[in-house]
């Protein structure tokens, strides 16, 4: 009874990386241009528009302020649209992603804050345009703590991917949950645990040595 | 070079107006090395910053190089800005890249080939000093070694332009003094106008032409380092020259002075020129053989390679004669003035 298959093991581990991996990839590729566009047009920002940031901010905290349970089943019929069907890994994705990338653009955003403002007033110096800013001088300085940011967001993923399970998206997390807790079976609660463990550290000592690399330090 | 005609600059906090530059009117010839200063919040950073455009004068007009900046197109705008360069007090290098990609930075903001950048980014290199620093991170040098960077990034893009926000204050006098004998070479060797500000009357004494005092947005007063040296007007300028040269008399001959007020008269001699004090102290004493004089304090300065000479001295004679005196004293172009203790 205790037993479980190492075979459903591998086959949840590889549903929990293709989540994260797949909402990680394009959760960055919405949240970092809005986390731009933030800084740009924040007030005293480089491009500033007052209401192209308040539509931004505003929507950005609405889908924050939801727990990843009810966006979930909120945008059913949107994740419908989207990849076709309401269950399984892809169909946990897209909520996945619409989770992440808001998280995401918030975290680079102070990121993004944080760059020593003098280095934006000598970009300004030199006669840099707003998309030289960006790419030479923000970014570039910025990029040690996106990294940790992302680092943030992937661990966070991880956490969001267990409630995956509700729209039959699998992973780690859902086995901890159907296996051990529904079924009262300890041991793979407990192996379901370590196995995370060992996954958020990897990933955390991954993203600390990459942005320590990326400092100089 | 750089005229500035009635800048005004208000800043609005909560409602409240700060006037931060108040009709200041200032021009800066080619070649010259400019220094602004004053006390904190006196409204330097404002003025200098509106040079290259980091600011907006509320009012008045900016001309650099002959072109009011203010008229100028977005277009010509990047390319005035490109005349002029500027170094930072906290040197806002980036961090992420070593000593070569920031001083490469300006080039490749002009898409300049690579074997371009190269080129002239060892020669800035190694004209400030730091050939072998090029693969090194901003966190591995020291203040002097980031500023030199700076400099060089400065430099790199060939400007006709230097402006300089308070660019030693945050290091030691040693450095501080290197600093500043590579901004002489940057003035004399590419023939770059210097515009500074600063708080420490030293880097105005050691590195500077022209010098202005500005005092709660206003400019108080200005002209050639060695005019404002030897005769301050206002009692602001008075204290910044008086941070470096002092003719404070000591203690006990103050006392003494005071006590034997009616004995001695205390004039204090200003003169440019080693030559001209001994000549003059030497014929002094030749003509008036009979009038003790006694050197109650001295002070020697060289400011733009001369000798800016100041000297108490307390002469034991009528009024009459301390008449005469001033008038033989004045004959060798020598400033005197009547001390009050
Ligand atoms: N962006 C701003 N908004 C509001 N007030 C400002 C701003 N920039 C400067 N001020 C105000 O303008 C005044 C002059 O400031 P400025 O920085 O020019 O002084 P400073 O002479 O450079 O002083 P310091 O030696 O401390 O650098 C100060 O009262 C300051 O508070
Ligand atoms: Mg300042």
């Amino acid at each position: 009874m205790n037993r479980i298959s190492p075979d459903i093991i591998w086959q949840a581990m590889i549903e929990t990386v293709y989540m994260v991996s797949v909402s990680l990839l394009i959760g960055t590729l919405l949240g970092l241009p809005l986390a731009l566009l933030l800084v740009l047009t924040r007030p005293n920002g480089i491009k500033e528009n007052k209401i192209a940031y308040f539509i931004l901010n505003s929507m950005i905290n609405i889908i924050r302020s939801l727990p990843f349970i009810i966006l979930l089943v909120a945008i059913v019929p949107f994740t419908r649209l989207i990849v076709g069907k309401t269950y399984g890994t892809e169909a946990a994705i897209v909520p996945l992603i619409i989770y992440i990338a808001p998280f995401i653009a918030r975290l680079v955003e102070t990121s993004l804050l944080e760059v020593n403002p003098g280095i934006i007033e000598l970009a300004k110096s030199l006669g840099a345009k707003p998309l030289q800013i960006v790419r030479h001088f923000l970014i570039p300085e910025a990029l040690a703590s996106i990294i940790l940011t992302l680092t943030t967001a992937t661990i966070g993923l991880i956490g969001a991917t267990a409630m995956a399970g509700t729209v039959g998206g699998g992973g780690i997390g859902n086995l901890a949950i159907s296996y051990g807790y529904q079924r009262f079976n300890t041991f793979v609660i407990i192996l379901t645990v370590v196995i995370l463990i060992i996954i958020v550290q990897i990933i955390q000592t991954l993203g600390s040595y990459l942005a320590k690399k990326i400092r100089h330090q | 070079m750089i005229v500035f005609k009635h800048i005004v600059k208000e800043f609005y906090q909560k409602k409240k107006k700060i006037t931060a530059v108040n009709d200041v009117s200032l021009e800066v010839q080619k070649g010259d090395i400019f220094g602004i200063i004053g006390y904190s919040g006196a409204g330097k950073s404002t003025l200098i910053r509106m040079v290259n455009g980091l600011e907006n004068p509320t009012s008045g007009q900016i001309i650099v190089a002959g072109k009011d900046i203010q008229t100028l197109s977005p277009n010509e705008k990047i390319f005035n800005k490109k005349k002029i360069s500027m170094i930072f007090q906290h040197f806002n290098l980036l961090e992420s890249k070593n000593v070569f990609d920031n001083v490469a930075l300006p080039l490749k903001l002009r898409n300049e080939s690579k074997e371009e950048i190269d080129r002239k980014v060892k020669e800035m290199l190694s004209f400030v000093g730091l050939e072998d620093k090029d693969k090194n991170y901003p966190n591995q040098l020291s203040g002097g070694q980031k500023q030199r960077v700076g400099i060089a990034r400065a430099l790199v893009t060939n400007p006709e332009i230097l402006l300089c926000d308070e660019a030693t204050s945050a290091l030691d006098p040693k450095t501080t003094k290197s600093i500043l004998k590579l901004l002489k070479r940057v003035n004399e060797q590419f023939n770059i106008t210097i515009l500074l500000i600063t708080h420490e009357m030293a880097v105005i004494r050691d590195l500077c032409n022209k010098v202005a005092v500005m005092e709660n947005g206003q400019l108080i007063e200005s002209g050639n380092v060695i005019q404002v040296f030897g005769q301050p007007k206002e009692s602001t300028s008075k204290d910044f020259v008086e941070t470096v040269i002092t003719h404070k008399i000591p203690k006990d001959l103050l006392d003494f002075y005071q006590k034997n007020k009616q004995s001695y008269t205390l004039l204090r001699l200003k003169f440019l020129g080693e030559n001209t004090a001994s000549s003059l102290l030497f014929q002094l004493n030749k003509r008036f053989n009979h009038v003790e004089s006694n050197i109650v304090s001295a002070n020697v300065t060289e400011l733009e390679g001369t000798t800016l000479g100041i000297f108490t001295i307390a002469f034991s004679a009528n009024e009459s004669i301390i008449q005469e005196m001033k008038a033989f004293i004045k004959e060798f172009n020598v400033i005197v003035e009547d001390v009050n203790i």
